[in-house]
């Protein structure tokens, strides 16, 4: 049988490459890094609209470069969309759909549509092949009604009624799947928004600080910063920052002449 | 006169005075009375091709008619000015076969690429509004002349439920209207539907469609009822364009 003869004798990894990779390195070859990214992103439908949320925190590899930054982009006003993955990709490519809409609102005299701009972000994505890295949860609320949509760096989508996205997506899918239902109030909606996003905070190191939350609905728009502040600064010095001025001594004193002293001397008049 | 001077450099036409010959010649620039003359002989176009169009807009529905030139030698089935751009658009070219054929492939190519960039179908004001333009570029641009052509499109319109019926003419200029005409008749049949309008009936579906062979039968010669004729027609019940040749019945009584 040729499938037989194609088989390998056993089964198991092949470590063929890891020679090769080695040789590679030998030769002088730099292994590019890799630099983590961490976000928990979400998205519901409730019964009159969409609810977003996102957390705060923007890492510069292990480091903590931003505690409360915002990850909920405006697109239109009644379009939102969160981003993970390279902060400077997010905010590029929302912006960019967020120009291109206000245009063609001009141009129409309507609301801008949610499958717009979807098919905005897929159509520059899938052209960047992958590497621009914008992985989005799209919400907002048009003329057909509310919806939720999710873009992959490649450029693939989803539509779905709830959704997470980032490396906090595993811990707030959790939440999600254990608790959504159809037909959420709008309170409903945001406290399992705010959970799911304290799931991603609280159990993936790239997700940290706060709540934000932004609910959309026919002809309005709330976009709630810091809508829960479940890591409140514990240490407070007692005796403030400040200190008394003039405590420092004065032990010694130079002083450099930096420009030669000019005298002005008065001399005869220049003949005419 | 320095102005004559200047003005016989411009057209080319040595040190002979303008005159109107002169500014008929090109198709960007202004006579002296502010008229771009191309754009007139465009409109003169339209009329030559001998056809009268009617559109009526109704209450759910839209309908366009017009009729086809009489010559026993064609072929009637290969004879059309009415073309769907989408599944829920029409365009009724009046004037110039060839240029109205071109607008409709035109069109049908800007309908698919707005659908594919923005996502959702083109509305019926946003097709006029690109013809429009279209038409407007070649009264600024010397290469191309303009359109002997004045299109008709009529649609539902998705977003407001609404039908909506639009004219764009030659010099890019575009309005909904209720009622419209195009070609050699269109002043008559104008005021025949004006006449109508004024008492603000309710148009049912079979009252716009009478309304418009009314119309037409209004300032047609000959023998109507020999004539044959196009209808194109979309309702809001079944918002899918609808394009066939018909001939009217002589009703009895």
């Amino acid at each position: 049988m040729a499938g037989a003869t194609d088989l390998p004798p056993k089964g198991g990894f092949s470590y063929d490459n890891c020679a090769r990779n080695a040789m590679l390195v030998e030769k002088g070859l730099k292994m590019p890094g890799f630099l983590k990214t961490g976000t928990t992103i979400v998205g519901l439908v409730f019964q009159d609209g969409v609810v977003l949320g996102a957390d705060t925190r923007a890492t510069e590899g292990p480091i903590v470069a931003d505690k409360n930054c915002e990850k909920i982009h405006y697109m239109a006003p009644n379009i939102y969309c969160c981003g993970a993955g390279t902060a400077a990709d997010t905010e590029a490519v929302t912006d960019m759909v967020s120009s291109q809409l206000q245009l063609h609102r001009y141009a129409t005299g309507r609301e801008s549509r949610v499958v717009t701009s979807l098919t905005l972000l897929k159509s520059h994505l899938f052209s960047y092949q992958g590497h621009v890295s914008a992985a989005l949860v799209l919400g907002g609320v048009d003329v057909t009604g509310p919806h939720l949509h999710t873009v992959y760096p490649h450029g693939s989508t989803d539509t779905l009624p709830f959704a997470t996205m980032g490396s906090g997506s595993l811990a707030a899918m959790s939440v999600f799947e254990s608790k959504y239902k159809e037909g959420l109030t709008r309170e409903e909606g945001i406290q399992l928004v705010a959970e799911a996003i304290r799931g991603g905070i609280f159990n993936d190191l790239g997700s940290g600080s706060n709540v934000d939350v932004c609910v959309i609905t026919k002809g309005k728009t709330e976009y709630l910063r810091n809508h829960q502040l479940p890591n409140p600064r514990t240490y407070v010095s007692s005796k403030g920052y400040n200190f008394t001025k003039g405590q420092t001594v004065v032990l010694s004193t130079k002083i450099t002449q930096l420009k030669p002293k000019v005298e002005v001397t008065e001399g005869d008049a220049m003949e005419e | 006169m320095p102005e004559a001077e200047a003005a016989a450099v411009v057209t080319g036409g040595g040190s002979r005075a303008a005159g109107p010959a002169d500014y008929e010649r090109f198709i960007t620039l202004f006579s002296p009375e502010g008229r771009l003359c191309q754009l007139d002989y465009a409109f003169n176009a339209v009329k030559l091709a001998g056809i009268t169009s009617v559109g009526v807009r109704g209450d759910d529905s839209v309908y366009v008619l017009t009729h086809r030139k009489e010559d026993k030698l064609h072929d009637p089935t290969t004879i059309t000015n009415l073309f769907a751009i989408t599944d829920r658009i029409g365009l009724l070219a009046t004037g110039m076969p060839g240029d109205g054929r071109a607008i409709a492939q035109e069109a049908r190519n800007a309908a698919a690429e707005f659908r594919f960039k923005w996502g959702y179908k083109m509305s019926p004001c946003m097709l006029a509004q690109w013809i429009a333009d279209r038409a407007q570029i070649r009264t600024q641009h010397a290469q191309i002349r303009p359109y002997g052509v004045v299109s008709m499109i009529f649609g539902i319109d998705e977003e407001k439920g609404t039908p909506e019926l639009f004219t764009c003419d030659p010099a890019g200029q575009f309005f909904a209207h209720k009622a419209t005409s195009a070609g050699p008749k269109e002043k008559e049949v104008m005021n025949f539907l004006e006449e109508r309008m004024k008492s603000k009936p309710s148009l049912s579906s079979g009252t716009t469609k009478g309304l418009a062979k009314s119309a037409l039968k209004h300032v047609l010669e000959g023998d109507f009822y020999a004539r044959e004729f196009e209808l194109g027609f979309i309702k809001k019940g079944d918002p899918t364009v609808t394009l066939h040749p018909v001939k009217f019945k002589r009703t009895r009584r």
